[in-house]
């Protein structure tokens, strides 16, 4: 499985695809800050009103002004993709296109022909885009920091266990959310069905319309076991056990997708 | 089946192998037994139950019945699956990397650190010049090379080939005979499928014939060539008399019957005696000539119904 991982990470670190959504998501997390540089300080908003973004004191509302003022370096991150769901789609659709290309190549014909244990594929897959999400987050957290201090200190710092405890919630659920993308392309071994499910699960589509058509018979709860739910209503500071229900919930999911994966892997011919 | 190879130092052997799609058995208890050492012509028509095999062989599918044994031991066993090296249908190749990157990571996949031993293999197959190109830019022709040389990663003492000249020139399907040939002579082995039959026939030293999946045929070269070997054939209007006349005159020669009026005369040099013999004994010969089927002309033979030189088995044969 390690030879698996070490021809995984080879093939990761020289996919152009890795550092250009990277970019993306860098990209919003300035265009985020730039905002709330606009309407939290003083030259950002003469500066809004210069190039006619109107976007003055007389035209924020006071709920506006509040919530700018409430966010600290852990909410911003937040807002930069993950609790929209932005963050588990470019993920989502990065590892489902990662194991489509197996199939679509035909490398997984060599890959099969020496690795017989398919589990070992599945495990390799799953422990990469761990990797992958790890590395994102991490990455966008230092870059979240490095912006905050080039804007000034605009929003004020975040407790380093907050931190740690919404990264570590965080870094699960999305893994079991690419793990749920990967079940997908083994099903189906089509790009277009797991870049469409990264994109109408990750983002919460699906889940929000059947909570909609759920919540018409009143039967809302199981919307709190879902990976989309703990991830974008996480709590941002541990206060209790009961806090880690999503890192649970993420973990429940990613042990079952990578079951189901290794199932649906055994039963099928390359 | 008419001929078993020597069960000594089997590398391939399956027995009652079979796969069905839905209820069609695209192998159907299929037999196969591949020597040490020996290069392996597996031929078929399209659909014939070639590729599914070999995948099956590569652990690419899963049987539905019966067992494959490789190097004496039961498919499956991760350093048995080491000593295979593949290339079934295409080479799979990662578009956007080069085929030394490719190679490196089929390298990393067994586990392989020396990265040497892929420059080696690309300058062997015709590609150090091309080693950083991307492969999406590779013709067919340079694909199947990588992908034989991809094969050759690990130094596999099985090879097992789908198809590895298709799409190369004439040039290359020389340098990958010569590269068989020369690792043959090694002590690898091969498991050859193409449709390329003349080429097949330059370099097998046995042969396996497939047909709705089930092996109709497996037989040594040597068993081929006396099959396939020159003979004089002669369509004659009395083939009892005539007969007759050539075991009386040539004792030396044997003579097979393929139907009511045709003879075929083995071991014969020169044909006009027989054709003299015969008409001034008042037999009628409307046609005679020498003929040699080649591998080609014998699986086509063995395809349309098991004629021809299966007439070893079928037809009479008189000595």
């Amino acid at each position: 499985m390690f030879n698996l991982l070490r021809m995984d990470l080879y093939r990761l670190k020289r996919s152009k695809s890795l550092y250009i959504w990277l970019a993306v998501l860098m990209a919003i997390s300035v265009l985020c800050y730039w905002m709330v540089w606009l309407i939290n300080t003083p030259e950002g908003r003469s500066l809004a009103g210069k190039i006619d973004m109107v976007l003055t004191e007389e035209t924020l509302t006071q709920e506006d002004l509040a919530i700018a003022e409430n966010y600290d370096l852990l909410a911003m991150f937040r807002e930069t993709g993950m609790d929209g769901g932005g963050f588990t789609c470019i993920t989502g659709i990065l590892a489902a296109l990662f194991v489509c290309l197996d199939f679509h190549s035909g490398f997984m014909k060599n890959i099969m022909a020496l690795h017989r244990d398919r589990w070992k594929y599945v495990a390799s897959k799953l422990i990469t885009a761990g990797i992958l999400n790890f590395f994102y987050l991490a990455v966008l957290l230092a870059f979240g920091f490095l912006l905050n201090a080039c804007f000034g200190v605009l929003v004020p710092w975040a407790g380093i266990g907050s931190i740690a405890f919404y990264m570590v919630s965080a870094w699960i659920l999305s893994t079991a959310f690419s793990a749920l993308f990967i079940l997908v392309i083994l099903l189906t071994r089509s790009s277009a069905a797991g870049v469409t499910a990264a994109l109408l699960l990750g983002s919460g589509l699906v889940q929000l319309l059947l909570l909609n058509i759920t919540g018409l018979f009143h039967v809302t709860k199981w919307f709190d076991y879902t990976l989309y739910a703990n991830l974008t209503y996480a709590p941002t500071a541990y206060a209790g056990i009961g806090d880690w229900k999503g890192a649970a919930t993420g973990l429940v999911f990613l042990v079952l997708y990578s079951v189901l994966g290794c199932a649906v892997l055994a039963r099928q011919d390359i | 089946m008419e001929h078993t190879p020597k069960t000594t130092s089997l590398v391939i052997e399956t027995r009652a192998l079979t796969k069905k799609y839905k209820q069609k058995a695209a192998v159907n208890h299929l037999d196969l037994k591949v020597q040490e050492s020996a290069i392996y012509g597996f031929i078929g028509r399209n659909g014939a139950g070639k590729s599914t095999t070999l995948k099956m062989l590569c652990g690419l599918a899963r049987p539905t019945e019966g067992e494959i044994s490789l190097f004496g031991k039961q498919v499956g066993d991760s350093m048995t699956a080491r000593r295979i090296g593949c290339l079934i249908e295409s080479a799979g190749l990662y578009p956007n990397m080069s085929a030394r990157q490719n190679m490196l990571m089929k390298a990393k996949c067994i586990g392989m650190t020396d990265e040497k031993k892929a420059d080696e293999l690309l300058s062997m197959t015709g590609l150090s010049d091309v080693g950083n190109r991307k492969t999406k830019n590779f013709s067919m022709g340079m694909k199947q090379r990588l992908g034989i040389a991809m094969a050759l990663l690990g130094n596999p003492d099985l090879l097992i080939l789908d198809e590895p000249i298709n799409g190369l020139d004439p040039e290359g399907v020389r340098e990958i005979r010569q590269l068989i040939l020369k690792l043959n002579e090694e002590g690898k082995t091969f498991l050859i499928s193409s449709h390329i039959l003349g080429e097949l026939s330059k370099i097998s030293t046995h042969y396996g014939i497939i047909q709705n999946g089930c092996l109709v045929e497996q037989l040594e070269r040597e068993e081929l060539e006396r099959r396939c070997e020159d003979y004089f054939r002669i369509r004659v209007d009395d083939i009892h008399r005539a007969l007759a006349l050539i075991q009386e005159s040539m004792t030396k020669i044997r003579v097979e019957a393929e139907d009511n009026r045709t003879l075929h005369l083995y071991g014969l040099q020169e044909g006009s005696a027989v054709n003299q013999l015969l008409i001034e004994n008042r037999v009628q010969v409307y046609e005679s000539g020498f003929h040699h089927m080649d591998l080609e002309e014998y699986f086509l033979a063995r395809m349309d119904g098991g004629q021809a030189t299966e007439k070893g088995k079928e037809s009479k044969s008189y000595v």
